[in-house]
C-alpha cells in the first residue's frame, strides 16, 4: 500500500529568490491551499470479487452527509466513502456569485 | 520560430533543446510503409501514441504479424478524416520487430507514405467524438461506425515538486485561471499572465480540436467557458502537441514562476513523466473533496478513476468503416478492438521458434500504457463531462487491471489485496464469483 503524501510546507528551493516570488510563496503560506487526508485501511479494488463497501465516516453535523455508504446517484458516486486519499481545498476566491455559483465569463 | 520564442521567453533556449533533442531520436524514413507485413493504416489522438507503439511492438511478432502504421492527429481532426474518407499523405510510424530492433526504448521508426496517401483504417479519438464540432459530427456518413474504447483520464500538471505546496484545484479555480482572470480572482497560486507577448507562459494548453482540451473543458464548466475560449498558450495544427505542454510546465521547475505554472495532460502521458510533473487532485462540480486519478499520489491503480471520484475523463473511440452487421469490415480492425476493449482474452504469442518467445494477454498493453479497459470502470457515463452512472462489466478485470499497474501484486501481495482478489487457476478455482485472468473477480 502507497502512503500518502503528506503537506511539508514551502520547501526551500536553491539560489536566491526575487522579492515578488518570496511576496508570493509567502501568499501561499496564508491561503487555503488544502491539505491530503491520507489513506486509513486497504482499498477495494473496483469490481473485486470480495469487496465489500469502503469504510469511512457516514453522517456528519450540519451540511449533509460527508460521504456516501451506498452511492447511486451521480453526487453520491463523486462524494462516495473511500480510503483513497483527498484534498480538503477551500479556497478563498473573489467574484463568486452569492451562492457560491460561477459568474458568466466577462 | 519567432512566435515560439516570443511566448517562451527566456524558456525558450531550453524548451527548443528539448524538442529538438526529442525530435532527433526518430530516424528518417527508410521504407515505404506499404511494404511493411500486413500493415493497418491509423490516425490517432497523440495521447495514444505510446499505446500503438507497445502494441504495434507485439503484434509485429506474434504469430500472425501485422504492423501498426499510425501518426499524431488531433481527435476531431481525425474524426472529419475518418468520415470523409480523407487519405493520410504525411510520414508514418511504426514499431520496429525484434529482428529490427532486439532491443527497444519506444522511439518509433517511420516510413514513407505512398504517392497521394491512403485512406486510414482506423481512426482512435482520444475522447467522445460527439464532443467535435457539429460540422465534424454531421460528416459521419452510414457504414462507418464509432466504438467505445478504453478509458483516457486527463488532468492539471504542475512542475515536479509543486504538490507538497498546492495538492489540488477546484473547478471554481480551474475556471477562473482557464478564462484568464486567475489574478482578478485571487486563485492563488496562478495569478500570472497566462501567456503574456515576449515572457514566459505559466498556463499550457491544447487546441479546441484536441481531446485534452474538450474533455477537461466538458469538466470544468463547459456552458460557460466552452473549449474555444480557454486562455492560454498553445502551438498551432501538427504542432499542437503534448510534448509543448510536458516541456512548458516542467521548465518551471525551481524557478520564481514554478508554483504559477500549469497545464493539461493526458493522465497517461503524466504516468510517463512522473520524475518531472506533478498532477494536481481535482475537485468537480459538487464534489466535497479533490481526488487524485490514482488512490494516492505515488499509486497507479487509477482507482479513483475507475470508481468516479475523479471526474475528467472520456472513453477513447475507434472509428472505422463496417459491414451489415455493424462491425468493422476490416479483420486487422477488428482484431484490434478485440483487443483494447478486452471483453474477452486476447494472448498475443510469438511465432514458434522466435529468438525471444513471448506469451502475453494483449490488455496488459492496454493496461501498462495508463488506459483503463471498460472491464475494470465501476462508472460509465455518456459523453464528455456527463454525469457518472454506476457500471457493472460483464466480465470485470479490475484484479488483473491492479496487478498490470502494480506486478508486485503478483508475487507478493499484500494480505488484504489478496483477500479482496484472490489468486485462482483450474487447479484452484474461487470460492466466489469466476476466475479470470488468474484472479477471482465479480462475476
Amino acid at each position: 500500500m502507497m502512503a500518502a503524501r503528506r503537506s511539508t510546507g514551502l520547501p526551500r528551493r536553491g539560489g536566491s529568490l526575487r522579492p515578488a516570488a518570496l511576496a508570493l510563496l509567502g501568499a501561499l503560506a496564508i491561503a487555503a491551499c488544502g491539505a491530503e487526508e491520507p489513506a486509513a485501511n486497504p482499498i477495494a479494488p473496483v469490481g473485486a470479487a470480495g469487496a465489500g463497501g469502503a469504510g469511512g465516516s457516514g453522517g456528519a453535523a450540519g451540511g449533509g452527509p460527508d460521504c456516501f455508504m451506498n452511492p447511486k446517484t451521480h453526487r453520491e458516486i463523486i462524494n462516495a466513502c473511500t480510503n483513497a486519499v483527498r484534498v480538503k481545498r477551500t479556497p478563498n476566491l473573489k467574484g463568486l456569485n452569492a451562492d457560491g455559483s460561477l459568474p458568466p465569463p466577462p | 520560430m519567432r512566435t515560439f520564442v516570443r511566448f517562451f521567453g527566456p524558456l525558450a533556449p531550453a524548451l527548443l533543446v528539448a524538442t529538438a533533442a526529442r525530435a532527433q531520436g526518430v530516424d528518417p524514413p527508410e521504407v515505404d510503409c506499404a511494404t511493411l507485413p500486413n500493415p493497418v493504416f491509423i490516425e490517432a489522438g497523440d495521447t495514444q501514441m505510446r499505446m500503438l507503439g507497445d502494441l504495434g511492438r507485439a503484434l509485429r511478432d506474434d504469430a500472425e504479424p501485422m504492423t501498426l502504421v499510425y501518426l499524431p492527429r488531433s481527435t476531431c481532426t481525425l474524426a472529419e478524416n475518418l468520415f470523409t474518407a480523407k487519405r493520410t499523405t504525411e510520414v508514418m510510424r511504426y514499431a520496429p520487430s525484434r529482428a529490427e530492433r532486439p532491443e527497444w526504448d519506444g522511439t518509433p521508426l517511420q516510413c514513407r507514405n505512398a504517392e497521394g496517401g491512403v485512406p486510414p483504417a482506423l481512426g482512435v479519438g482520444a475522447t467522445f467524438i460527439s464532443s467535435c464540432s457539429e460540422t465534424v459530427r454531421g460528416l459521419q456518413p452510414p457504414g462507418v461506425a464509432v466504438f467505445r474504447g478504453p478509458v483516457q483520464g486527463y488532468g492539471f500538471v504542475v512542475p515536479e515538486g509543486v504538490l507538497e505546496r498546492v495538492p489540488g484545484i477546484t473547478r471554481e479555480e480551474a475556471y477562473f485561471v482557464f478564462s484568464g482572470r486567475g489574478r482578478e480572482a485571487g486563485a492563488l497560486p496562478w495569478v500570472e499572465e497566462p501567456a503574456p507577448a515576449g515572457g514566459t507562459p505559466t498556463v499550457f494548453l491544447r487546441g479546441p480540436t484536441t481531446s485534452t482540451l474538450l474533455t477537461v473543458a466538458a469538466n470544468v464548466a463547459p456552458e460557460l467557458l466552452p473549449a474555444a475560449r480557454w486562455v492560454g498558450f498553445r502551438l498551432e495544427g501538427q504542432d499542437d502537441r503534448s510534448s509543448v505542454v510536458i516541456n512548458g510546465v516542467a521548465s518551471a521547475a525551481g524557478t520564481p514562476l514554478d508554483a504559477a505554472t500549469i497545464g493539461i495532460l493526458g493522465v497517461e502521458l503524466y504516468d510517463r513523466e512522473r520524475d518531472r510533473l506533478d498532477l494536481l487532485a481535482y475537485q468537480a462540480a459538487g464534489q466535497r473533496y479533490a481526488y487524485y486519478p490514482d488512490s494516492a499520489p505515488g499509486a497507479r491503480d487509477k482507482r479513483n478513476l475507475r470508481d468516479g471520484h475523479y471526474v475528467p475523463w472520456g472513453y477513447t473511440e475507434y472509428i472505422a468503416r463496417v459491414g451489415e452487421d455493424g462491425l468493422p469490415v476490416d479483420p486487422k480492425v477488428r482484431r484490434i478492438l478485440d483487443i483494447v476493449r478486452g471483453r474477452s482474452v486476447v494472448r498475443l504469442r510469438s511465432a514458434p521458434g522466435a529468438a525471444a518467445p513471448f506469451d502475453v494477454d494483449a490488455l496488459e498493453i492496454v493496461a501498462t500504457n495508463g488506459l483503463v479497459p471498460e472491464c475494470a470502470m465501476g462508472v460509465r457515463r455518456d459523453f464528455d463531462g456527463g454525469d457518472l452512472s454506476l457500471y457493472e462489466p460483464e466480465a470485470p478485470c479490475g484484479c488483473f487491471f491492479e496487478t498490470a499497474q502494480d506486478p508486485t501484486l503478483k508475487t507478493s501481495p499484500p494480505p488484504e489485496w489478496s483477500a479482496l482478489c484472490p489468486a485462482c487457476s483450474d487447479a484452484a478455482p474461487c470460492a466466489a464469483g469466476v476466475c479470470r485472468r488468474g484472479y477471482c473477480e465479480a462475476r
